[in-house]
Formats: structure tokens, C-alpha cells, sequence
């Protein structure tokens, strides 16, 4: 992973990611995770407040984690509006939205 | 098994009989610390794939990873007000016109195989003249602000407003998560390396596709 390669050469590094599970898998030094969909990292195209919201969380976090292989889950969820709007569902990158499951995953 | 024996051969006969410690004497480079993980059971808030398309699930379930015990770490000594930032995707963007697109046509042909090379941003880079090229995820959020992937304005406000020390001249933009890019993307993830470290660069801001 790039991450793990720049932090060996001595610089920080944080990422906004998308998949924790695969983060379980691969130790990364800083994360933090946001249920967002692919091509969408840090929110609607034009929402400059969400974004913000979640480059400031990312910066907050560079200091407060410790201990490397933490993965911070922000509470941001992809918010969609009742009527589903073929823009954002088009078969194939995107489901209609189900409930959100809640899973333990451990190391197996 | 057997795909993880082969995935690990290919690893070691790419990296040949050279050590990670000449790589970096290379760049003049100082290894970081690396610490000991004990990871116990997790229990996640979040689904990772809500959002994806059913094989990337069986993909990623049945994916053979690499096993890490250590990871490294690099404790930030400044201030945030300080540090210098550059940004780091894997989302597959390019400027038109100046740089060569990533290889999709071999991608296509050959499903085990990813573009490892990066291609160097920089920071005014006019906005309409970076292009993406990456299969596999949705790409029109992207293009109407690529913001959401790279996010070139909002550090320069923050920059403007103080919060960050400055923001680099030159950010770096990788293309894909595919398997089988490990074993050479040691190569270019050094060179990446390399050069943040030429640029005094304190932070380095994530963001996958």
C-alpha cells in the first residue's frame, strides 16, 4: 500500500477511506472511514460545508490517534432523497438503499 | 494456497535481491518506527459495501491479503498550522493534453493487471483540464467537481484561513485498486516517496476512488 510506504519514509499520513473492511486486513497508520460510494470520497459534487466538515475531522484525527491500525468511523451517512432519482441509481454502481446492516467482522 | 504462493513469488523475484534499506538509502531516506499490532475482534458501524456492485464484494471477500504483524508510524511533531500538505489519490486523474491517460485498453485485455504509474498534479492546474481515467466506479460526481476526490480548493481556503501551514506545489494521482499492482507499485510508490521528501512535505491527505 502507498500509505504504508510514505509513512515508512518519514511523513505523515492520514486517508478518508470507504472500505474499513479491507483496512482490517491491511494495517494502515491513520484512517478514517466514511460510508460514502465510490467516486463520491468527501461527498455531493458542490457541497463544500460536507466536505469541509470531513477534511477537518480527517486533520482533528492526524493528532488524536495513537496507536497505529486505528480506523475512525465518522457518523456521515449518505443521505438520499425519497424519490429515487435515476441519477445516482444507475444499475450499475448503485443499489437502492437497503437497511443498513450491522456486522462484526472479525480477523479470520 | 495456491494464489497466494504465486502472489508472493512474483512479490519477491520483482523486488529482487536488493532490501527495502538500499531503496531508501537511495533517497537518503530515514525508516520510520515500526509497531506491533494486536488487533482484536472489530465491530464495524458501517457497511463497506453498500454502495458496491455484487462481485466487488466476492472479490474482496475471498481477496488472499498480504498478512501484516507491524505497521509503521510517523508521530506528527508540529503544529497543524505548520505542516505542509500534499494530497495523494488513487483515483486515476491525468491532465489532458500534457500527460499520456492510464493504460485501459491493457486492463481490459488482461483483468489481473493495473496501471501502477502516477502522474504529478499540480496545485493551478486548470480544473476543466483534469480528466480521469478509471473503470470501476462513478465517475460524475468527479467530474463536476473534483473536489469530492481531490480536494485541491478546499485546502487552499484552508490554507487562506490558517489552519494548515501551506499547501504543496505538486500532488501526486495514482490509478486503480486492482491485485496485481503490489509487486511493481513498490517502485513507483518509492519514487513518490522520494519525492515528497525532496519538497519538505509534513502531511499527506489520502483519498481513494
Amino acid at each position: 500500500m502507498i500509505q504504508r510506504l510514505i509513512e515508512d519514509a518519514g511523513i505523515s499520513t492520514i486517508q478518508v477511506s470507504l472500505m474499513p473492511y479491507v483496512l482490517e486486513r491491511l494495517l494502515v497508520p491513520r484512517a478514517v472511514a466514511v460510508e460514502y460510494p465510490f467516486g463520491f470520497t468527501l461527498g455531493k459534487p458542490g457541497d463544500r460545508v460536507g466536505q469541509m466538515q470531513i477534511i477537518r475531522e480527517a486533520l482533528r484525527a492526524v493528532k488524536t490517534i495513537e496507536k497505529p491500525g486505528t480506523v475512525i468511523e465518522l457518523p456521515y451517512r449518505w443521505v438520499c432523497e425519497e424519490t429515487d432519482d435515476p441519477q445516482w441509481y444507475d444499475g450499475k454502481y448503485f443499489k437502492p438503499p437497503e437497511e443498513r446492516r450491522i456486522s462484526t467482522q472479525s480477523k479470520e | 494456497m495456491m494464489i497466494q504462493s504465486d502472489f508472493l513469488g512474483k512479490m519477491k523475484s520483482a523486488i529482487g535481491s536488493k532490501s527495502r534499506g538500499d531503496l531508501f538509502q537511495q533517497g537518503n531516506l530515514i525508516p520510520a518506527k515500526r509497531v506491533k499490532i494486536d488487533l482484536e475482534e472489530v465491530i464495524h458501524s458501517m457497511d463497506s459495501f453498500r454502495f458496491t456492485p455484487p462481485y466487488v464484494e466476492i472479490v474482496m471477500k475471498n481477496f488472499p491479503y498480504l498478512h501484516y504483524e507491524t505497521c509503521p508510524f510517523t508521530p506528527v511533531n508540529k503544529e497543524l498550522k505548520d505542516c505542509k500538505v500534499a494530497l495523494v489519490t488513487t483515483g486515476g486523474l491525468y491532465i489532458e493534453g500534457e500527460q499520456k491517460p492510464y493504460d485501459m485498453e491493457r486492463e481490459k485485455q488482461d483483468p489481473g493487471w493495473g496501471d501502477p504509474s502516477y502522474r504529478i498534479i499540480p496545485r493551478n492546474a486548470p480544473r476543466e483540464k483534469i480528466k480521469i481515467a478509471h473503470r470501476h466506479y462513478n465517475k460524475s460526481g468527479a467530474r463536476k467537481d473534483i473536489n469530492v476526490l481531490f480536494p485541491l480548493d478546499r485546502f487552499g481556503e484552508l490554507e487562506s484561513n490558517g489552519e494548515i501551514g501551506s499547501l504543496s506545489e505538486n500532488h501526486y494521482s495514482f490509478q486503480g485498486n486492482i491485485p496485481n499492482t503490489h509487486d511493481i507499485i513498490l517502485r513507483f510508490g518509492v519514487e513518490v516517496a522520494i519525492r515528497l521528501r525532496i519538497e519538505k512535505v509534513d502531511l499527506v491527505f489520502m483519498t481513494p476512488a
